[in-house]
């Protein structure tokens, strides 16, 4: 899943960055309000980390502007402003989680998975398709009694199928949620990498779950017999 | 052999400033030298000449004229009969050698030094003394040696009664101006030299400053434009050259930056919409009420969109390596794995074409690097390979190991590079042949500029060999190297 981080705190910003993209998201950092707008617009993020005191605009007219423009993408305000006050701002403009620095990364972690799933049938941190589970928390994957294990690409691709089970993705979308700005281009890679994941997926002779539609991408979905 | 020549035509401003300098130097040396020399002769003429002078004073003291009676004193050669034996002894002790002639104004020899009658004395030397004016000057002797003379009359009341001549040979002189002369002549090489030298490293340091700036404008070249050179506090030439430098660069950053970003914004700005045409296009294709011939229609639309889209994608890829803006992953990467799946995908496309792929990845070969990079490389390669094959062609892919290396070879049957067109095919949109990409139309024109890219970026080398109508080899090389922190969880 992409995240988009908006934090101009030079040091708070790069360490938020290489966190979550320790756990698997692919992340872009912005140090100002307007280029927070413009990527969260052009772009298609899974979610928005906003803090509130930005250069150029604060994390509430992005927010609004964003919902002004149907916008529906979670946002989490992130901010050392902790008055009630605030918060209730913030959360009547349409951002969907508000957190006070300063935090623990553990709870930030959780509340981004929190608003991932919110999107999706599942309330638990284990996203669960056929015989395969995955763990959001811990990152394991098993199919059946098996463990799998899987890349960091590997593994945010199958996150983002498990999001979205049964759905047509097309290439450029998968691209577009599991590689940041730096590397958007490479769609045309993909391919390999379902390839990969579908060779670990079905190492014991299971069905395969990750299908190619023509022309149009892949869907994870239980094959017909 | 003129290649051989270190020194060319022609030459460098140093050379040219020393050879000039030691051109001037060398007319200054000889003007001085002249100088030096006629003022030298000179002074030591009017040595000789103050000499004779003070001798013929001397002479003269010893001459009286006591109611016409002419006595000479100490005088070398007495012609009177009576007074030749008295004086003789001393007069040759003293004035051996000595060119001395007393006359009386009506030119009868009062007394003579033997060698003077070996001289050629003009007349003159008798009547301008007459007239109160001492002559001197250089006359000849018989054997034509020169011989400074000095002629004077004593006068009483007005009335000369007596005239002295006297002489010395030059010889001496003419010895002493030799030898300084050829001094002088000899002296002449090495000083050139030494102020050729001189003039040489003078200029090396003058231009030293150019130098420096050439360095560092050649760093700036071959790096980015966001440095400058350094500015010489001394308010000089080399001064303005340097902000001269500064400016061009800045301008020339300018420009540059400007049409890079126009690259990357207008790619970026690109993908919005051609996305969206391939979502609509992809929507109508699923729809179930399409006549057929709408349905290939959009099949090709989809086609072109893709290519639209991958072109775009590249000449972002390529603006933001130019910005410098491209991060690459360090994990491991199990090239052996990756080249089998990239084959694999490529499958469909070669049993199309009714190509035979064969590979060849019997070793384990780890490198660290970008994975998603490095498929891109492998996956151009062998889609570039496999376009360019004619039906019924082959492609073979090797990976191996070798000397801490690791070789990547693809290597096809298909229509070869020519020669001309080698050094060209990694500049971006190079087509050898225009004709041909069009047909599957999936290639944008930027993909070996990609590879060749990403090749470098993982320190690595690309070579390729190819022969027209028989085939081409890429051969990448990459350091086999591990990371030091592994991000990868393997492979099974």
């Amino acid at each position: 899943m992409r995240i988009l981080v908006a934090e101009d705190h030079p040091t708070l910003g790069t360490s938020l960055k290489q966190n979550l993209e320790q756990s698997r998201y692919a992340v872009d950092l912005v140090a100002d309000g307007e280029d927070a707008l413009t990527m969260a617009l052009a772009g298609t993020y899974d979610l928005l980390i906003l803090d509130i005191l930005l250069p150029g605009l604060s994390g509430f007219e992005v927010c609004r502007q964003l919902r002004d423009h149907q916008k529906r993408t979670p946002i989490l305000m992130l901010t050392a402003l902790g008055e009630v006050e605030h918060r209730v701002t913030g959360l009547d403009l349409g951002a969907d989680d508000y957190l006070t620095k300063p935090f623990a990364f553990r709870e930030l972690e959780a509340r981004v998975r929190a608003l991932l799933r919110r999107e999706t049938a599942t309330k638990s941190a284990v996203l669960r398709f056929a015989d395969i589970s995955l763990d959001t928390r811990t990152h394991e994957v098993y199919r059946g009694e098996h463990a799998i294990l899987l890349s960091s690409k590997e593994y945010t691709l199958l996150e983002f199928l498990m999001y979205h089970p049964r759905q047509v993705l097309s290439r450029t979308m998968i691209a577009d949620h599991v590689w940041d700005l730096d590397a958007e281009h490479l769609s045309n890679v993909i391919d390999v990498y379902i390839g990969y994941i579908r060779n670990k997926l079905c190492a014991h002779g299971e069905p395969n779950v990750i299908q190619t539609i023509r022309g149009a991408g892949y869907q994870l979905k239980e094959t017909e017999v | 052999m003129r290649r051989l020549l270190p020194l060319t035509w022609p030459p460098g401003v140093r050379i040219q400033v020393a050879l000039w300098y030691t051109v001037v130097f060398a007319l200054i040396l000889m003007l001085s030298d002249v100088i030096f020399f006629l003022q030298l002769r000179e002074s030591m003429i009017d040595n000789m000449d103050s000499m004779l002078q003070i001798r013929a004073q001397q002479i003269a003291s010893g001459i009286s004229d006591i109611n016409g009676k002419i006595t000479v004193q100490n005088i070398l050669y007495d012609t009177s009969p009576d007074a030749k034996t008295k004086h003789l002894e001393q007069a040759v002790d003293e004035n051996f050698g000595s060119l001395i002639r007393i006359l009386t104004p009506q030119g009868k020899v009062l007394q003579i030094s033997p060698t003077f009658q070996t001289l050629v004395v003009p007349k003159s030397t008798i009547t301008q003394p007459l007239k109160g004016q001492a002559w001197h000057g250089t006359i000849e002797t018989k054997t034509n040696q020169d011989t400074r003379f000095y002629s004077v009359a004593l006068s009483e009341n007005g009335n000369p009664f007596v005239i002295i001549q006297i002489g010395e040979s030059m010889s001496q002189m003419h010895m002493t101006l030799k030898i300084v002369l050829l001094e002088l002549f000899l002296l002449a090489p090495p000083i050139l030299l030494l102020g050729a030298l001189g003039s040489y490293w003078l200029a090396t340091r003058a231009f030293k400053p150019i130098d420096h700036l050439t360095r560092t404008a050649q760093k700036i070249k071959e790096g980015d434009l966001h440095e400058r050179v350094v500015v010489p506090p001394t308010h000089d030439e080399v001064q303005a050259l340097a902000l001269t430098l500064n400016e061009m660069l800045a301008s020339l950053e300018a420009t540059v930056t400007r049409q890079r970003r126009f690259v990357a914004d207008a790619s970026h700005e690109l993908r919005t919409p051609v996305a969206a045409l391939r979502s609509m296009t992809e929507t109508l294709l699923f729809a179930n009420y399409m006549p057929q011939d709408a349905i290939t229609l959009l099949q090709n639309m989809n086609i072109e969109t893709e290519r639209l889209g991958r072109l775009i994608s590249d000449l972002l890829a390529l603006a933001r390596v130019d910005e410098g803006q491209t991060r690459l992953e360090q994990e491991l990467v199990y090239l052996d794995t990756l080249t089998r799946a990239v084959v694999t995908n490529a499958e469909p496309l070669a049993t199309r074409r009714h190509i035979t792929v064969q590979v060849d990845t019997s070793e384990s070969v780890v490198i660290c690097g970008d994975e998603a990079r490095i498929i891109q490389v492998v996956m151009n390669l062998l889609d570039n390979a496999i376009l360019y094959t004619p039906e019924g062609g082959q492609v073979n892919v090797a990976v191996r190991k070798q000397q801490g290396q690791v070789y990547l070879s693809i290597q096809d049957t298909g229509v070869g590079i020519a020669p001309e067109h080698l050094p060209h095919i990694f500049e971006r949109f190079y087509r050898v042949d225009q004709a041909r990409m069009r047909k599957e139309g999936t290639s944008s024109g930027l993909g070996l500029s990609i590879v060749d890219w990403i090749v470098h970026a993982h320190k690595g080398t690309i070579q390729v060999e190819s022969v027209v109508n028989q085939g081409s080899t890429f051969t990448i090389t990459l350091p086999l190297a591990t990371c030091s922190s592994s991000s990868h969880a393997g492979q099974l």
